[in-house]
């Protein structure tokens, strides 16, 4: 139970840091809400889950956070990212091609063999 | 580094728990906020866009509770949340916490002292390299016929003649281990004109070579020193170094005077160079083993097969077992054999020679050295110990059981939290948590009360006036670990069952069911009354050996001695130790007795060769006696003053005591006790018959009896009577003499003058024991009152932590049942017969708690058996007093609380739950 969560937590961290690249400073809810429409509603997300790995972010120094005021004028707090986190979002993308396309080369190799 | 930087983080965070909770608090309703309002312009009505705004965020609750396990490291919180929660359970019950606290502490504190003690004196390897490879060399079963003169550092089968041992040591055919001799003695050893009497080791020339200690100034004795005669050098050991020359660096090459004869000083020993005994044996000065004639030519001089002196240890090269080492000498010890057979000078019967023929040679572990400790010392340690793990065990026992009470008594509390969900673990978590707060501040306060009982216990040991080595300098590091671990270890034992009997607890069960909780609580205690009979056990297996020290003690206080102490000041002097010859000696002697009475206000002085009531060995003569074709066995030999007897209160039965013409020139004379003549002449006249100490072809009877006086204690309070003769010092050779001052004048003003006199006649004597006769024959009972003191103090200990626990179990019943007994009020039971029903409860405790207790007791009186005196260890007065001691208190314990249930005012109970 625990594992699968970190597993998901993993890959939520790269989604949340790519819609912040993407989007520029954003609070919570809207990178809960910009993940499932990327995602084309095919994932189902708790948006809970989404702070747990924004905290684990921040403790990592990927992101930072600063609260500010929304368009409809409420309170929250805006998540940025920052240079560790450019980095570490290029680092994990690329580690993340590698394995798909290793993956792709094996899943095609599979094919060609039957 | 990313993840060392989120873990640093998160370990900050049960710290900046609070406002962090907060601020999430303010993110989340920021969200709901939005979330709803993108629901309401979705088309939702406002109760259900709250709904769906939460059921998407996945619950409140379960948000909040991944986040703070995110924010912080959940295992290091749940531990500093279950200590603060524990400190904070303790605190609220100060009494049971120190109640527990308190009765550890007492526990691992006594332990610890005791096996520092014990450390220090039984079980240390001795402080020289690689102790696992020394030997003490030993000849199991051989008859040592001849003169045998042995000390501390082994019994007769570790001592070898002199020749023999320079037979072993030239074999050294296969080099599997290299041997070395050596012997304690003492003599006098002077240094620019201050005397004193000093511990002398004698060594051979590889002694240090065995033992491996390096000088810390000059050389030590070497094979050179050895051979021969044996030069005149001496090494000096540390101590005696600091003392008597200041520790300076420029005393190579000065001379000291050993018995009287000039002797180099070489070098100095490292602090603490014990030879190879236990303890307290530190050599004042160290010289080679063949110059042995110096110190003491009667014993060493004679170089016989058949004089037995010499002790051997011996190193084994690594990787060599004992028993090769051991074969490699084998020829060589059945030559000595062979020659103390052929050369001898006393006859071995053929039985004697065939035992010694059959005789091997050993070699047995010699780590932890060997002597510097009486025997009674070890025994007496060894029950200290098993005394102080009984009580550990007891304190335990009450901690466990108090816990429990605890644990039962917060069962409610502990089911809310189950109910509310908290998880088992947690609640385990928590308990143990409590258990290792009580250990860990039990252990500090242990170690505190340890080093206030080793302080105690040197206290008690300077006290009975014992010598300064004997004393415990510190806890032993290892033992201080130990001492921690047992903490922990019983922390866990009695926190463990607690905790895992909570976390069976079921909410329902334990919140709505007073029946089921009873029965619970039943289990519970079951345990506890198991745990009070373990522990009136225990107490009565330590109050038994106690009893019998006890009438030990009273015994010993009762022994007639036969003697009279009051008002009797006594010292010794032993000018036999220097050059003095024996006229010189008399000559002393005699000079000290004049000038002794002379002193104002001294109403008395009379002299003896034996210090009595000393607890030395004495000397012992075998006497050819006229009627007798054998010689007899060794007799006590005492010479004394003309009026020995009638100024120490010995009653003289017939014939006459010495007079000062009972000279070298007179008859020789002896006056023999009444257990003498019951051995050799029952029912005939002694008075006027011979008799002559030695044996042989030639020898002449020389010596009559002109006396008999009634038995008297001569060398300690328990002995039992023995045959004794007395001799006038006049017509002996005795280099040592102990005097006896009486006098109406308190000791603090009678001292100063002895010595004072004592100066006038030879300043190079130095006066030895001066004590009163009283603090003699106190200091003979030394060890006997140190124990039984220890031993009260524990059993006292236990049965006090005893009867707390029985105490509780039958409070904590009577509470239990305080309807039953509401109710049994309410409808006419009278407040006695409800007192008698709660005593009653308690007699089977009491029972299954004795009976196995009289077994252990035994057990533990075994190890004490060399001290008592007058008791067997199945004394039955002793026994049945220790049961009703134990009764009687139980009942005092259990009586509160029956008072308490025979008070219970009907009314309330029904009120009550």
């Amino acid at each position: 139970m625990n594992r699968k969560t970190e597993v998901m937590q993993g890959t939520l961290g790269l989604m949340v840091l790519k819609t912040l690249e993407t989007m520029g400073p954003l609070h919570g809810y809207g990178i809960a809400r910009r993940i499932e429409q990327i995602s084309g509603n095919v994932l189902s997300l708790n948006y809970g889950t989404v702070y747990p790995a924004l905290l684990k972010l921040e403790q990592e120094g990927c992101i930072s956070s600063e609260w500010g005021v929304s368009d409809n004028n409420r309170k929250a707090k805006y998540y940025k990212i920052t240079r560790r986190g450019r980095k570490q979002l290029q680092e994990s993308a690329e580690s993340w091609e590698q394995t798909k396309s290793i993956l792709d080369r094996f899943l095609t190799l599979g094919e060609e063999a039957r | 580094m990313r993840h060392l930087r989120a873990w640093i983080v998160r370990l900050c965070g049960p710290f900046t728990g609070g406002p962090q909770d907060r601020k999430f608090a303010e993110e989340i309703e920021s969200h709901l906020a939005m979330h709803i309002e993108d629901n309401l312009r979705s088309g939702m009505n406002p109760e259900e866009a709250r709904r769906n705004a939460i059921i998407k965020l996945g619950g409140i609750d379960k948000t909040f509770e991944t986040y703070r396990d995110r924010s912080r490291l959940p295992f290091v919180f749940d531990m500093v949340r279950n200590f603060r929660h524990a400190s904070r359970s303790l605190i609220q019950t100060p009494i049971f916490t120190l109640v527990v606290v308190s009765t550890l502490a007492l526990g691992i504190g006594a332990n610890t002292a005791i096996f520092s003690a014990m450390h220090q004196l039984l079980l240390g390897s001795l402080p020289i390299e690689n102790p696992e490879e020394l030997a003490f060399v030993t000849t199991s079963k051989a008859p040592k016929v001849g003169s045998v003169w042995g000390t501390d550092s082994g019994g007769a089968d570790y001592l070898f003649s002199y020749p023999a041992f320079r037979d072993l040591e030239r074999q050294q055919q296969e080099n599997l281990a290299e041997l070395a001799g050596f012997r304690y003695t003492n003599t006098i050893v002077s240094h620019q004109n201050q005397a004193a009497q000093c511990r002398i080791l004698m060594v051979s020339g590889r002694y240090f070579s065995v033992v491996r200690v390096r000088p810390i100034l000059g050389r030590t004795i070497l094979p050179v020193d050895d051979e021969g005669d044996g030069s005149p050098v001496v090494v000096l050991g540390y101590e005696f170094w600091r003392d008597r020359f200041g520790a300076r660096t420029d005393i190579l090459n000065q001379t000291l005077r050993i018995a009287g004869q000039a002797f180099t000083i070489v070098g100095v020993t490292p602090r603490g160079f014990n030879g190879t005994s236990k303890a307290g044996m530190q050599p004042d000065v160290i010289i080679p083993l063949a110059i042995k004639s110096v110190p003491s030519p009667a014993v060493f001089g004679a170089e016989r097969y058949d004089n037995y002196w010499v002790y051997l240890v011996a190193r084994v090269r690594p990787g060599v077992t004992f028993e090769r080492a051991a074969s490699t000498y084998a020829g060589a010890y059945a030559e000595t054999v062979e020659k103390r057979i052929q050369t001898g000078r006393y006859p071995m019967g053929p039985a004697d020679v065939k035992r010694l023929r059959n005789s091997r040679l050993s070699l047995v572990d010699g780590s932890r050295g060997k002597g510097g400790i009486p025997d009674q010392a070890e025994s007496s340690i060894y029950l200290m110990m098993a005394c102080t793990g009984l009580v550990l065990l007891i304190a335990a026992v009450n901690s466990a059981s108090l816990l429990l009470a605890r644990s039962v008594a917060q069962r409610k509390e502990t089911a809310m939290r189950v109910a509310l969900g908290a998880s088992r673990g947690r609640i385990i978590g928590q308990l143990l948590s409590q258990a290792v707060i009580l250990a860990g501040a039990a252990g500090i306060a242990g170690l505190a009360v340890s080093s206030l009982a080793l302080r105690l216990v040197n206290w008690q040991l300077v006290q009975g006036g014992a010598p300064a080595e004997y004393l415990v300098q510190h806890l032993h590091r290892p033992v201080l670990f130990y001492g921690i671990i047992l903490a922990l270890l019983t922390g866990l034992m009695f926190g463990l069952y607690p905790a895992l009997r909570s976390a069976r607890i079921m909410p329902t069960e334990a919140l709505n069911q007073e029946t089921k909780h009873a029965t619970q609580a039943r289990t519970a205690t079951r345990i506890q009354r198991t745990l009070v009979c373990a522990q009136i056990m225990l107490s009565m297996a330590l109050l038994i050996p106690t009893g019998l020290l006890l009438k030990t003690m009273v015994n010993l206080s009762r022994v007639n001695l036969g003697l009279q102490t009051e008002n009797l000041v006594t010292f010794r002097i032993s000018p036999g130790s220097t050059l003095y010859r024996p006229e010189w000696s008399r000559s002393l002697f005699e000079r000290t007795e004049k000038a002794l009475a002379a002193i104002p206000g001294v109403t008395a002085v009379t002299a003896s060769s034996i210090a009595l009531i000393g607890g030395g060995p004495g000397l012992r003569n075998s006497l050819t006696m006229e009627g007798y074709a054998e010689p007899s066995n060794p007799i006590l030999k005492n010479a004394i003053s003309p009026g020995f007897f009638r100024h120490m209160g010995i009653p003289l039965l017939m014939g006459r005591e010495f007079t000062e013409r009972d000279d070298l020139a007179g008859q020789k004379v002896a006056i023999v006790n009444e257990e003498f003549v019951r051995k050799f002449y029952p029912g005939r006249n002694p008075l006027g018959r011979k008799f002559v100490p030695g044996w042989g072809p030639d020898v002449v009877l020389d010596t009559e009896i002109v006396g008999v006086v009634k038995n008297s204690h001569t060398l300690g309070v328990r002995e039992e009577p023995m045959p004794a003769y007395y001799v006038p010092w006049r017509q002996d050779d005795g280099g040592t003499m102990t005097f006896y001052v009486r006098s109406s004048l308190p000791p603090d003003q009678i001292i100063p003058q002895i010595r004072k006199v004592a100066r006038t006649l030879d300043s190079n004597i130095p006066l030895e024991a001066v004590r009163t006769m009283d603090e003699q024959v106190g200091l003979n009972l030394f060890m006997e009152r140190l124990i039984f003191r220890l031993a009260a103090a524990f059993a006292v200990l236990a049965t006090a932590l005893a009867m707390m626990g029985l105490y509780g179990v039958t409070a904590n019943g009577v509470l239990r049942r305080t309807r039953e007994f509401g109710i049994r009020i309410a409808i006419g039971a009278n407040p006695a017969k409800i007192r008698m029903m709660v005593l009653r409860e308690m007699l089977p405790l009491l029972a299954i708690g004795l009976i196995p207790g009289c077994p252990a007791a035994l057990g533990l009186s075994q190890l004490a058996k060399s001290l008592m005196f007058g008791v067997t260890t199945h004394d039955a007065f002793v026994t049945a007093g220790a049961t009703v001691a134990i009764a009687v208190t139980a009942l005092a314990a259990a009586y509160l609380p029956a008072r308490r249930a025979s008070l219970i005012n009907p009314l309330e109970t029904l009120r009550y739950e």
